[in-house]
């Protein structure tokens, strides 16, 4: 499909030399015979597998999909009922947490306050570093 | 699939095919890597990835093709498109890469010539936008003609010789000093 390069008629001469140079420099290096036999097996190497993927793609599908909703309706059994305005704490994300960080967390949600100073909970490293960034 | 049907067809006729399939690979691989190449940035890696997928889906649609000119355009034309694709994808891998780890993945190119002229020629051309980037690369760079670069593309002729222009301009202003360099060495 290659033809003489038409399209250079219309460029003058400068132009020509400057497209030139560009494409001149502007090439990957040749394909060593190596790297066409590395390409050419790794070309055929895909080939090969090819098949086997799309025959298997339509088999697994449906199970893909069957597993899918399956996680989709066991996850919705087990979730906890939806929030319904009242506080709920749940125990595992207590676990782990330190007093003063749950107070922190959970504090305000139970009583519902709105804006408190929470530097006489906090630890002193965190106070240290309030006074440097809050002017404390 | 082409794979399947090269499998139950006779035999004499899946080794035709086999064959046809090799002078195939043969006779455009090296065309197709330099294409592929120039359109994602000097990438080697990105480049064999590029034409080896448009390889296979040639191989699965050699049996619907007669002439191998036909066969060619088509398989250029995915080139194009499997170019552009990583192009966008690998904006988006940047985009992200820069944003989570403050730096940027670089393409791995093999250094020969100039490889800093060649640098300079792939940020120019990455300036440029995709249409003219691959208009300029397919005519001034590959040799197609402009009809040819427009089917490749998918884009009227007019529209590519429009984005060739402006690719030009770019590429001069951009490289200014190989430009003048060219323009004062001529009579």
């Amino acid at each position: 499909m290659t033809q003489p390069r038409d399209e250079w008629s219309q460029l003058d001469h400068a132009e020509e030399q400057f497209v030139r140079r560009l494409a001149a420099h502007y090439a990957p290096k040749p394909l060593t015979p190596a790297r066409r036999v590395a390409l050419d097996d790794a070309l055929w190497a895909r080939l090969q597998r090819q098949p086997r993927q799309t025959r298997l793609t339509p088999a697994l599908a449906p199970v893909a999909v069957a597993m899918l909703l399956a996680c989709l309706s066991w996850s919705g059994l087990f979730m906890p009922p939806a929030h319904q305005g009242g506080p709920s704490v749940s125990t595992p994300a207590m676990s782990g947490t330190e007093p003063w960080e749950y107070e922190l967390l959970y504090s305000r949600e139970l009583t519902g306050t709105a804006e408190h100073d929470d530097g006489a909970i906090l630890p002193d490293d965190y106070l240290v570093i309030a006074r440097v960034f809050l002017d404390k | 699939m082409m794979e399947e049907a090269l499998v139950q067809e006779p035999p004499a006729v899946a080794l035709e095919l086999e064959q046809r399939f090799h002078l195939f690979v043969a006779s455009h691989r090296e065309r197709a890597r330099r294409l592929a190449w120039r359109l994602v940035g000097g990438d080697d890696a990105a480049a064999e990835d590029v034409i080896q997928e448009a390889f296979i889906k040639a191989y699965r649609a050699l049996g619907q093709f007669r002439e191998e000119a036909s066969l060619a355009t088509w398989f250029y034309r995915i080139v194009v498109r499997q170019a552009h694709n990583y192009c966008r994808w690998r904006t988006v891998r940047e985009t992200w890469s820069a944003l989570w780890q403050g730096g940027l993945p670089h393409a791995a190119a093999q250094e020969s010539g100039d490889p800093l002229l060649r640098r300079r020629i792939a940020k120019a051309l990455a300036q440029l936008s995709h249409s003219q980037k691959e208009a300029f690369v397919l005519v001034h760079m590959e040799g197609f003609s402009v009809r040819e670069a427009s089917a490749l593309m998918g884009k009227p002729e007019g529209t590519v010789k429009s984005h060739l222009h402006r690719a030009l301009q770019g590429l001069r202003s951009a490289l200014a000093d190989l430009a003048e360099d060219m323009g004062g060495n001529t009579p």
